[in-house]
């Protein structure tokens, strides 16, 4: 056996890295949501940034997918907890976002017709993408012992 | 924190070396042996066999708790 790496170092190393990104992502999410919450930017001054946010985003949830890695380290009762509950926070959120942005009348029985029937919908899509994306990382990760 | 790893340290100490010298011929840094020794770092199973090859142990003679 050849000279090895030092893997405490290596190890620290890849910790600092990883919280730097954290700190990193975190951060654009946060620049993300002032301009359009507080500074009412208009989309296009802050593409840029936009496109940056949810590409890494899309980067973290696909690499973890193919590496198997997606909640498959968890118990099944866990799993369907998590997925409830993101499929709830973000059902919230769409429909406050909706309710805020669309300018919905929450008077007018059509209007809260419409957005429950959207909350509905959105939150059966969710969660049949959730399962979805479950069963492919479980898929790729059984790929590795086979 | 893990035990202290006497173990290591008698068969380094056996081979006459010292952490440095024992952390050159690994290709490790001095403070990773001084921090297996003193029980504050879990090597990984290649960084054990490379240490045991070094000093001609086996992982049972450094590794394993009585």
């Amino acid at each position: 056996m050849g000279k090895i790496i030092d893997e405490r170092i290596l190890a620290g190393k890849r910790k600092i890295n990883s919280s730097a990104f954290g700190i990193c992502f975190l951060a654009l999410w946060g620049i993300l949501l002032y301009r359009q919450l507080i500074l009412h930017q208009d989309i296009r001054e802050y593409a840029d940034i936009f496109l940056l946010t949810v590409g890494i985003s899309i980067y973290v949830v696909v690499n973890n997918i193919l590496q198997g890695f997606y909640y498959t380290y968890r118990s099944r009762s866990t799993q369907k907890k998590t997925l409830l509950i993101g499929a709830l926070t973000g059902t919230i959120v769409f429909s406050t976002v909706q309710v805020l942005i669309m300018n919905y009348d929450l008077t007018n029985g059509k209007d809260v017709s419409k957005l429950i029937l959207q909350a509905i919908i959105f939150l059966a899509v969710w969660i049949a993408c959730q399962h979805a994306l479950f069963k492919i990382s479980e898929k790729q990760a059984d790929k590795d012992i086979e | 924190m893990g035990d202290k790893n006497n173990k290591l340290k008698l068969a380094r100490i056996e081979r006459d070396l010292t952490q440095e010298q024992l952390a050159d011929k690994i290709g490790v840094t001095r403070q990773t042996i001084g921090l297996i020794e003193a029980g504050k770092y879990n090597p990984t199973i290649k960084l054990c066999i490379a240490i045991c090859k070094e000093l001609n142990k086996t992982l049972d003679d450094i590794f394993w708790e009585d």
